[in-house]
């Protein structure tokens, strides 16, 4: 049987459509594929350098949601009323474990959550932006010894960044998904937006390794169409 | 006649034909001593019992023609790995988009019960309507095998120790394929429980248990809740790198007997970046109406 890091034969050097270099995996990095699952359940990030430095119409934005929420009205979030995809940064919040898979062209999240999926691009190609942004934006990454470097941008404005801060179509999301032991993944993540915060802010999301099992199959609106929350609702 | 491949189903009737020509040749001429009477040899029986489905050709639906996929992966791009057991990569449908699979491998009508024949008259009546049917592909739910590969979106394969992850863009579709029985849930879900082995390098997956019945493509072709779905699966290095799937659909509920198709899927490296499929948005919001011009579609009392 193959390594799991063999999916490709590295036959060639390049890309199909465009002359691209491929990836080199380094075997430290092997150890990040595996089932995940966050440590700490959470509805919210917390930041790490002080309050989240809301511009003045963000603020306002972020105030009505939290309103919102406390009268049990969700039609501001479309995750919660919709069971669209929660984006990036706020998959890493879904309760559900999640597999990576390590492969020289791609890093690929696998949810259990609603069966969602985000590829992290190795081959550094260009992208334009595209016209409307998808709710995982578009994640370009490299190694850096063990850790994945990644940049997310090109983000859908209609998704939150939790489950009450909006963010702008400007945002880019800067992470950096490390191991800090062989059981504990950490997410360190960089947030920035001008149009929103007044500063780049910091947040982190800690994972437990689970043991490699199947996903059962999530079906979110079924979830939705029975009562129950799309995620759940967990105090700030 | 069942083939492990329509290449060498080709040959085979290829020879089948070339057999029977020759018989042909050898007997007596009509007309002369021995032979049948002269003029012309009678016709054979037109079987006229599925005219009223009106079905499309093979390959081409209702819904109409979408071009096939198409620029060759170059030759200098990534290689699938030569294990023919590891199918790992992403994989795309090579046929245009096929909205009816109405021929089986030797390009015979599927042997559909009458049940069968009266419900898909319903379903291509709808359309013809322009009242189609709500099915799960328009409520946002996975609709099960073979309509979820045949689409013409990626889909990426994992393979670990005791599982074999499928991983489809379009609804964001999961299949699990337990290869350890043991493994496997008991309980019934949309895209069914798949179980697979080896059979020499053909990775042999016998998928059952679905929640509902389903749809095998996008005009209604049925199968029932309790259907068994065997897809013979294989790496094929003939040119490009592709994936052979036969599908055999053991369904009594609509089919007199067990029948087989097989598609090709091309091995497309650059296709392992998904683009975001999202369709809970619009279906989800509540305040349109989610059911974008579809109807509920009578029951057939096929529930398991």
């Amino acid at each position: 049987m193959m390594s799991n890091l063999q999916g490709c034969a590295l036959a060639g050097a390049m890309m199909a459509a465009s002359a691209v270099a491929l990836s080199v995996v380094p075997a430290a990095a092997a150890s990040i594929e595996g089932t995940w699952k966050i440590s700490t359940p959470a509805s919210s990030f917390t930041p790490t350098n002080g309050p989240i430095p809301f511009t003045a119409d963000t603020k306002k934005d972020y105030e009505d949601n939290q309103a919102s929420l406390v009268k049990g009205d969700f039609s501001f979030d479309r995750t919660q009323s919709r069971c669209s995809s929660p984006g990036v940064p706020r998959l890493s919040l879904t309760p559900l474990p999640f597999r990576i898979w390590v492969r020289p062209l791609a890093v690929t999240f696998q949810y259990e959550w609603n069966r969602l999926t985000r590829t992290v691009d190795l081959t550094g190609r260009k992208f334009d932006a595209p016209f409307a942004g998808p709710a995982i934006g578009i994640s370009q990454g490299h190694w850096e010894g063990g850790a994945l470097v990644i940049k997310g941008q090109y983000f859908s404005e209609d998704t939150l960044i939790d489950d009450a801060v909006p963010h702008s179509d400007s945002m880019v999301v800067d992470e950096r998904l490390h191991l800090k032991g062989a059981n504990t993944l950490e997410d360190d993540f960089t947030i920035t937006d001008p149009d929103s915060f007044t500063r780049p802010w910091h947040t982190k999301v800690t994972y437990t390794r689970q043991p490699d099992q199947a996903f059962a199959e999530d079906i979110c609106l079924d979830r939705l169409n029975t009562g129950q929350m799309p995620l759940p609702m967990i105090k700030r | 006649m069942r083939c492990s491949s329509s290449p060498v189903c080709a040959v085979t009737l290829g020879l089948a034909l070339a057999l029977a020509s020759t018989a042909f040749a050898q007997a007596p001429p009509p007309g002369g001593p021995g032979g049948p009477p002269g003029g012309a040899p009678p016709a054979p029986p037109v079987d006229h019992s599925f005219d009223d489905l009106k079905l499309p050709p093979n390959g081409v639906g209702l819904g109409g023609i979408f071009p096939p996929l198409a620029t060759p992966v170059p030759p200098n791009a990534p290689q699938p790995s030569p294990d023919p057991r590891n199918l790992e990569g992403a994989w795309v449908h090579t046929q245009s988009l096929v909205f009816s699979i109405n021929q089986d491998i030797d390009g015979i009508r599927p042997p559909y019960t009458p049940r069968a024949h009266k419900l898909l008259a319903k379903r291509l009546k709808s359309i013809a309507d322009s009242k189609p049917f709500i099915n799960a592909s328009s409520t946002c739910h996975p609709p099960g095998l073979p309509w979820q590969q045949d689409l013409n979106f990626p889909f990426l394969i994992f393979q670990s120790k005791n599982r074999i992850d499928v991983l489809y863009q379009e609804y964001h579709g999961l299949q699990t394929i337990y290869m350890n029985p043991a493994d496997a849930p008991k309980t019934r879900s949309y895209m069914g429980t798949s179980i697979g082995h080896w059979d020499g390098n053909t990775l042999v997956v016998v998928t059952k248990g679905m929640k509902n019945p389903i749809w095998i493509d996008v005009d209604g072709t049925p199968a029932s809740a309790n259907a068994v779905i065997t897809q013979r699966i294989r790496k094929v290095k003939d040119g490009p790198w592709s994936l052979r799937i036969e599908t055999t659909l053991d369904d009594p509920t609509y089919y007199t007997h067990p029948w087989s198709w097989v598609r090709d899927y091309a091995w497309r490296p650059e296709d392992q970046i998904f683009t975001e499929y999202d369709c809970e948005t619009q279906v989800g919001d509540k305040t349109n109406n989610s059911n974008a011009g579809l109807v509920p579609e009578p029951p057939d009392d096929d529930k398991p």
